[in-house]
């Protein structure tokens, strides 16, 4: 009798165990959890890049400013200014503007001159094109504010030129 | 011992991306950009510090700053180039539809050919804003030497 009874016993253990049998949900879950993180840690990182577009002029001349994918010359007469980017001035955040060779001005005063000589140009139905350059020491982020006041002026197409400028004969910033 | 494995995983793969990404690379804010989703064939991340261990260091033409294209350290102009024609080429074969023909040996002229793949080339450039303009100037001057016509310059959007 008692063997009858332990073997029912043992018939109980095992049926509770095959209730259990199966696939084993906790590396499962823990797999899927690192992959949920992975992720959200990817979303967080790559994200949409929130760009500005710059010309390259060319060493063969501004022809090859051209906008992209178009092969399409400049309007005929476009009034092309240029800007360079001087470090060491006075001016708020240590660079200054100078245009068409001009005594560096402030960037404050920069635009207010860029904007009059857009509004000139525009007057008499010219387009208007910049070439930025800049001297050397000069931080990036200066040379982006530059483009920036140039794109705030009202000047589409803006050059970042990679040729150094022409050593300024007066002090920037006056 | 799997979960540990894969957590391993998942953090190399987070600071791998990172590391050849944009690490260290403090961008320069503007408020006139735009927004743009589409894939660049040509990443450049410039950034402050030494060139890398392990890309050769020449006198000549060597970056004084860490350049990196598309993952991948750049020492010198001449590395540069030919990362630049290698994916000039890859887009090429990618994007028929451009009318950007192939890159090959007519692509290997010293200027910028009219029609040129390259000034269909979709380039951006992320520079550190604190990196003098002398640093950045050799990477522009390889691109539009090559007839880069026009490159993204990614910011940071200004708030």
């Amino acid at each position: 009798m008692s063997g009858r009874r332990g073997a029912l016993l043992r018939r109980g253990a095992s049926d509770r165990a095959g209730a259990h049998a199966g696939p084993n949900m906790a590396p499962m879950v823990d797999v899927v959890m690192v992959i949920l993180v992975f992720f959200m840690a990817s979303a967080a990182f790559v994200g949409p890049e929130w760009l500005i577009r710059a010309l390259l002029p060319s060493r063969a001349g501004p022809e090859a400013t051209a906008p992209r994918g178009g092969g399409a010359q400049p309007e005929p007469g476009p009034a092309r200014i240029d800007l360079v980017v001087r470090a060491g001035a006075g001016a708020a955040g240590g660079w200054s503007l100078g245009i068409d060779g001009a005594d560096a001005l402030s960037p404050a005063d920069a635009e207010a001159a860029l904007l009059a000589r857009v509004r000139d140009a525009e007057s008499s139905g010219r387009q208007v094109e910049a070439v930025l350059r800049s001297e050397d020491g000069v931080p990036w982020e200066a040379v982006i504010a530059a483009r920036d006041i140039a794109a705030r002026a009202g000047i589409a197409r803006v050059g970042v030129d990679h040729a150094a400028p022409p050593v300024s004969g007066a002090p920037a910033g006056r | 011992m799997i979960d540990v494995v894969m957590v391993l995983i998942v953090f190399f793969l987070i600071v791998g991306r990172l590391a050849s990404d944009r690490a260290g690379v403090r961008l320069a804010e503007s408020g006139l950009g735009r927004v743009d989703e589409s894939t660049p064939a040509v990443t450049i991340t410039i950034a402050p510090g030494p060139v890398p261990p392990g890309a050769a260091a020449p006198a000549q033409g060597a970056f004084a700053a860490r350049v990196v294209v598309n993952g991948l350290p750049v020492a010198d102009e001449a590395e540069l180039e030919r990362l630049l024609r290698d994916a000039a080429a890859r887009w090429a074969s990618e994007h028929p539809e451009a009318g950007a023909g192939e890159a090959g040996p007519a692509e290997t002229g010293d200027g910028p050919q009219a029609g040129s793949v390259f000034a269909r080339l979709p380039v951006q450039v992320a520079a550190d804003k604190g990196l003098g303009f002398e640093r950045i100037r050799p990477v522009l001057a390889v691109c539009a030497r090559l007839g880069v016509i026009e490159v993204g310059l990614i910011t940071e959007r200004a708030p």
